[in-house]
């Protein structure tokens, strides 16, 4: 279970209904919310030691009407020519106040600016630059996201969205003249979803694979009644068009860095020979991580896959057409995300795309390339399959780790690998950008990235190790890898270089009254429902476990890296 | 189009109990329920609540029946005489309204 998240709203108009939609919804994790002062926005922000600061929140939301913080749009809206100078000046000291936002809690999320009522302004010169209301929003709020897109915590949300799920009355006059509330409910239930969403991702708790089913849901029709050459997929057709532009919104989400998987009870020779031969597939077998085409169980099929690809439950979400099979999943699996489904064809991508659970909070290139390394993975098992013998196939990899220090280059992927590895973690810590790069930097603290390459692929940046001293002791405080790298000797490649510079750092620093060479090293497992992986490999690594998940390895001993891996040292800076 | 008889105009109001919901925490949900207090002594609904229901209800009963209804002087009755005071008096007044307008 999530721990409970605490959000402070801050805003110039009434957002209690919005404080009531984030406390109501059952979802974890529980939320509550204090609110700061109506109307005090500004000296919120300035002031950090305010009240409204004191139940030390995870999530800000600062969500204000345009007019409110950037006066000169107030004469905008009265329909008055102002210069885009001022407007921007006024923005730019508006953002300065957001920031300082950014020290004081995980995530800030800043509302996009929207009209205060749906007028038509200047009508048809509306959107004329320096001219209309339209217009000048755009202006506005591309400059404040900007402005804050300078600190990684901080994001603006679009609010333009949340006013369609409102349709027409979503600009709320009565409610406004009544209460001081500017938008309909259905506008503050939307938002109130995309900050969940937003509190999830700074979590780490973001979903990676889309597992979807086949008949009626990749394609129209029964593939074993039909045959491929008849299953409706494009062509002039409607729904033929609707399940080709579905595989598009499922692409697409490749390129965001989710992977595929089938899971379908269908026989896999026929369901591959449709994937292959259909000449209007967009989706073709490269494009997936992994399949069970079979006729067992889905929801062994989806613990299976997932096992497969490394990855926990809690990553995958599954996409079937049919009632039925969704409801056995959800109640054998509640980790996996079930989304109810349209039962039209036509509303398949849209659906896709409305789905909330894979918010992140940055983009790396790792993502973007996710979908080439499962498919790299998949050449490695056909490799190991025909290596013979372990040794023989690690060696044919030619893997080389490159260990790189904590820069601004990589503090991003860093710290979204710290954030979403569950499995092999040792002590599963959370921090933001800024907090890892604060905590490399302090005295007796180390901490080094290390990228993974072989002849197949380059599985990018995929672990993270760090020593401290505490109490005189020389500790492990991150051990991370990805799962996309697990079984291929750079575990233990890792354990020796942490043993290797925990002598240096203890010949530096000289700790307690540990002396030079002789002192230990320690791990210290911080047991979590996920990381049994970690233990594992720790109990078959030669670390001494000296009480319950304390491992120690004496520092006047070698630790040998594998010989299979070569270990070179990179900049830090981005490939 | 004929007025809506009390039976419809109630299925309305539960539809906006429904969305009224939406923003109370399990255990605080409003019981669709024609005698629940709305407004006074036993009431659950808080007076930013009770301006919701009030445009929701509003919304409903213009969405459902094409008939525009402003219910927002209502707020400022007395509880003995005010329609608001639970769901039943509300969809009493709201049919009365719909049989005038037909």
């Amino acid at each position: 279970m999530s721990e409970p998240s605490h959000c402070l709203l801050i805003s110039d108009f009434t957002v209690k209904s919005f404080a009531n939609y984030l406390e109501a919804d059952e979802e974890a994790p529980a939320v509550t919310t204090s609110l700061g002062p109506f109307g005090q926005v500004e000296p919120v922000l300035i002031d950090g030691q305010s009240e409204a600061w004191k139940p030390a929140p995870e999530c800000v939301v600062v969500w204000t009407q345009p007019h409110a913080v950037v006066p000169a749009f107030g004469d905008v809206l009265q329909l008055k020519k102002v210069a885009t100078s001022t407007l921007v000046a006024e923005v730019d000291r508006y953002a300065a106040l957001v920031a300082k936002a950014a020290g004081r809690a995980r995530i800030v999320l800043v509302p996009s600016w929207v009209a205060p009522t749906a007028g038509r302004g200047w009508g048809l010169l509306d959107l004329r630059p320096g001219q209309g209301i339209q217009a000048a929003l755009g202006v506005m709020n591309t400059r404040l996201a900007e402005k804050l897109a300078e600190h990684p915590n901080v994001f603006v949300l679009d609010a333009q969205r949340w006013l369609r799920a409102g349709g027409k009355n979503a600009s709320a006059q009565k409610l406004w003249f009544m209460g001081k509330v500017p938008f309909a409910n259905e506008v503050l239930a939307e938002a109130a979803k995309d900050v969940r969403a937003a509190i999830h991702a700074v979590r780490g708790e973001t979903r990676k694979l889309i597992v979807v089913d086949l008949d009626d849901t990749m394609w129209g029709g029964i593939l074993g009644d039909v045959g491929w050459e008849h299953l409706v997929l494009g062509g002039h057709h409607h729904a033929g068009e609707a399940f080709v532009e579905f595989q598009r919104a499922l692409k697409a989400l490749t390129h965001r860095g989710l992977i595929l998987g089938i899971v379908s009870k269908n026989t896999e020779a026929v369901a591959l020979e449709a994937i292959d031969k259909h000449p209007e597939m967009h989706l073709r077998r490269g494009d997936f991580a992994g399949w069970k085409i079979n006729w067992r169980d889905k929801a062994q099929n989806i613990i299976d896959l997932a096992k497969e690809l490394r990855l926990g439950l809690q990553s995958v979400v599954f996409l079937d057409d049919n009632p039925i099979e969704r409801a056995r999943v959800r109640e054998t699996l509640p980790e996996v995300l079930v989304p109810e489904w349209p039962k039209d064809p036509m509303l398949y991508a849209e659906a896709l795309r409305s789905l909330r659970c894979f918010d992140v909070v940055s983009a790396t290139a790792e993502d973007a390339a996710r979908a080439e390394m499962y498919q790299a993975e998949r050449e490695r098992e056909h490799a190991r399959e025909e290596a013979g013998s372990v040794d023989a196939w690690l060696a044919s990899l030619e893997t080389t780790v490159t260990v790189e220090p904590l820069t601004a280059s990589n503090v991003i992927r860093t710290a979204q690998l710290l954030n979403k590895t569950n499995q092999m973690n040792l002590r599963t810590r959370r921090l933001t950008e800024k907090e890892l790069s604060a905590w490399a930097e302090e005295a007796g603290h180390r901490l080094w990235a290390f990228r993974v390459a072989d002849r197949l692929g380059d599985s990018g940046l995929t672990g993270i190790a760090g020593l401290e001293i505490v109490d005189g002791e020389c500790r492990v405080s991150d051990y991370v890898l990805s799962c996309r790298v697990m079984g291929r000797k750079v575990e233990e490649t890792l354990l020796a270089w942490l043993v290797k510079e925990a002598r240096a750092l203890v010949a530096t620093e000289k700790p307690g009254t540990g002396k030079p060479g002789t002192a230990n090293l320690v791990a210290e497992l911080l047991p979590t429902a996920k990381n049994l992986p970690c233990l594992e490999l720790l109990r078959r690594s030669g670390f001494t476990e000296e009480a319950e998940n304390r491992f120690v390895w004496p520092l006047a001993q070698d630790y040998a890296s594998p010989e299979v891996i070569r270990v070179v040292a990179g900049s830090g800076e981005e490939p | 189009m004929p007025a809506p008889d009390r039976t419809a105009i109630v299925d309305a109001l539960f539809q906006v109990i429904d969305a009224i919901n939406g923003q109370l925490p399990k255990g605080k949900k409003l019981e669709k329920a024609l005698d629940v207090p709305l407004l006074g002594p036993g009431a659950a609904l808080d007076s930013l609540m009770l301006m919701n229901l009030v445009v929701e209800t509003e919304a409903r009963i213009a969405e459902d029946f094409g008939l525009e209804v402003a219910l927002a002087d209502l707020l400022g009755l007395p509880l003995e005489e005010n329609p608001l005071r639970t769901l039943g008096a509300l969809a009493d007044d709201l049919t009365a309204r719909a049989a005038a307008a037909a």
